[in-house]
């Protein structure tokens, strides 16, 4: 009896260990593929960029590399002698520049329209396919045809108005070319998200304002903007984020012409990169680019919490409305 | 009797205009492509003397540069018809094998419990607040090295671990109730068919909406497809390297970047036609760009 019983809880025992070992096989099994990957191609890198950042690096000879602490950073923020100083900062005004002028644009343009589509006129369902569209195409074919729009002889906007402005060697005309590229290419995703926000706003709370005499633009500012706060700081940070990333448009159109007015520090990096060798200063120059990205990134997370477990509440609404329909 | 026509008139401007506003800006936003494509159709006179024209004049259109570039001469020097094979392959492949790795590491995070689990989310969490631009070159390096660069192997790899698309198809596991899968196990069938059959079915709508995403990622990414194929023979390329070598070596060829750069994009204008109504949805439920 006393035998069986041990023998039974050995048994049992066994039994335990043998799914605890296959739970941690089916465990390696399923997030190996992806651990893999994003260690290898993720992790590594971020690490060694990191790492490289803070050397002097010397391409021919890496045993001769030596360690500077922050110094890397430290001239491309304050040496004005520094090549790479000089890169910075003219890249980053740039951008800062792009940021400034496409923001408003890339805000205040597809507000508009999807407050005209929300109002569902004819055909309002292919206008937003067609504010949509220009997105899902790759940056070198839109690069390809806003060349050519603004061509100097053959362009469409030059013979169409009769004009003889060369758009890319010549500021302000080159950020315009930029600008009207990047607001035509990308303003569709802004439009759906504030499409989607428009869309819910309670509209008993407009027929409220109408009777309080509270009408046009007044109604747009004190009524709808209130009521889609969130979804607002999500397109305006994500718009942010993605003008501070500028590199196709001045790549292709301007290629960072006239007389480098339009070069960003993206443009500076790939083109260090393309070189043999990978030095130090360009490593602490896309970790300092980054860091404003992080910065506005971070931003974004604490101003968008709300949003997302509005979200999430909305979703299990849906869901328990499915189920009541099942 | 005045008050109602009044009204009447109100309710009809209500109406169109707003139609007649978004009718301007949808054709302001149309004569891009449209004059884009009739400028490819041109002959080469017409470009010269009718350049603000939409579409070629009457009768004068030419589908030469088309064929040219993607069975003709020109495609010897700017191989079009290749590089659109490149990118579908590397588009394809890239989506569902990152798609597979995202949806199996999901089911690991979500229906198994083990240590250093919550250690290994926010290390995933926390990988998404850095800019790729922070990676960029060390990729680079890191792509050389293994001897990847210069084909498309060494843009197809290194994208496999789509984090955001882990996490929204994570979030969407989550709402699956555990006990399906208990069942499922207790009835003796493998985590790998629990998987398979079970959790990859109730939450396709999420996997289908991160592999849309994943596709127009990758047919679309071009920085890094700049430096990884910077060195490669003419037939590696993909579209946007190509496109883009082409826009900076073909001179005055107007009509001829036109439509290699209209080939480019039918494929993706196809894939948008057919799958716009989930793009749009995506970009609301799980706030990809």
């Amino acid at each position: 009896m006393d035998n069986d019983e041990i023998e039974l809880s050995k048994e049992l025992q066994r039994q335990k260990r043998k799914t605890a070992v296959m739970k941690h096989l089916n465990i390696l099994l399923f997030l190996a593929p992806f651990a893999i990957v994003f260690a290898i191609f993720f992790l590594y890198p971020l690490g060694y960029g990191i790492y490289v950042s803070f050397f002097k690096w010397n391409i021919y000879n890496p045993s001769a590399n030596e360690f500077v602490g922050f110094g890397n950073y430290f001239k491309i923020l304050f040496d004005s002698e520094n090549i790479y100083h000089e890169y910075f900062m003219q890249g980053m005004w740039n951008t800062f520049l792009f940021v400034l002028m496409s923001v408003p644009c890339m805000l205040i343009i597809p507000f508009a329209l999807a407050y005209l589509i929300n109002m569902k006129p004819f055909g309002w369902k292919v206008f937003k396919c067609i504010f949509f569209a220009p997105g899902v195409i790759s940056i070198a074919a839109v690069g390809i045809i806003f060349t050519e729009l603004f061509n100097t002889d053959y362009g469409l906007i030059n013979n169409l108005f009769n004009l003889q402005i060369q758009w890319t060697n010549q500021q302000p005309y080159a950020w315009i070319v930029i600008l009207v590229c990047s607001v035509w290419w990308s303003i569709g995703s802004n439009l759906v998200i504030f499409h989607a926000a428009l869309a819910e706003v309670d509209k008993t709370i407009y027929e409220a304002a109408s009777l309080d005499g509270c009408v046009g633009l007044k109604k747009i500012w004190y009524i709808t903007l209130p009521s889609i706060k969130n979804q607002f700081m999500v397109v305006l940070m994500t718009t942010v984020i993605g003008s501070f990333g500028l590199y196709g448009q001045s790549y292709l159109i301007t290629k960072g012409g006239p007389d480098d007015t339009t070069q960003t520090v993206i443009m500076r990096i790939q083109a260090a990169a393309s070189k043999p060798g990978f030095t130090g200063m360009v490593s602490a120059m896309a970790i300092c680019l980054g860091i404003v990205i992080i910065i506005c990134t971070v931003i974004q997370h604490f101003s968008t919490k709300e949003r997302g477990e509005k979200i999430s509440r909305r979703k299990r609404g849906k869901d328990k409305n499915a189920e009541a329909k099942a | 009797m005045i008050g109602n026509k009044k009204l009447r008139v109100r309710k009809l401007c209500a109406k169109w205009i707003p139609f007649a506003v978004l009718l301007v800006f949808a054709i302001l936003w149309l004569i891009p492509f449209v004059w884009a494509f009739g400028t490819s159709l041109k002959t080469e006179y017409d470009i010269a003397n009718h350049p603000a024209g939409l579409l070629p004049s009457w009768g004068q259109w030419t589908f030469e540069r088309y064929s040219s570039l993607l069975w003709g001469e020109y495609a010897n020097i700017y191989p079009v018809a290749r590089w659109l094979l490149n990118s579908v392959l590397v588009a394809v492949s890239s989506t569902v094998l990152s798609v597979a790795f995202a949806a199996m590491a999901a089911y690991a995070l979500v229906f198994f419990d083990f240590k250093l689990k919550k250690l290994v989310i926010s290390l995933f969490l926390m990988s998404m607040m850095i800019p790729s631009i922070i990676n960029l070159i060390p990729l680079y390096v890191i792509v050389r090295d293994f001897k990847m660069s210069g084909s498309v192997v060494g843009l197809i790899i290194p994208g496999l671990a789509n984090v955001f698309g882990m996490i929204v198809i994570r979030s969407f596991f989550s709402g699956i109730p555990k006990e399906l899968t208990e069942a499922a196990t207790l009835d003796g069938a493998s985590q790998m068919r629990t998987f398979w059959k079970i959790v990859v079915p109730l939450g396709k709508n999420a996997i289908i909406v991160v592999a849309l995403f994943a596709f127009m990622g990758s047919w679309n990414d071009f920085l890094f497809p700049q430096l990884v194929l910077s060195n490669a023979d003419l037939d590696k390329l993909t579209l946007a390297v190509g496109l883009t070598i082409m826009s900076s070596t073909s001179g005055n060829d107007i009509g001829g970047r036109l439509a290699a750069a209209f080939i480019s994009m039918i494929p993706v204008l196809i894939f948008f036609i057919c799958t716009q109504n989930k793009l749009m949805e995506g970009i609301n439920t799980t706030g990809i760009k």
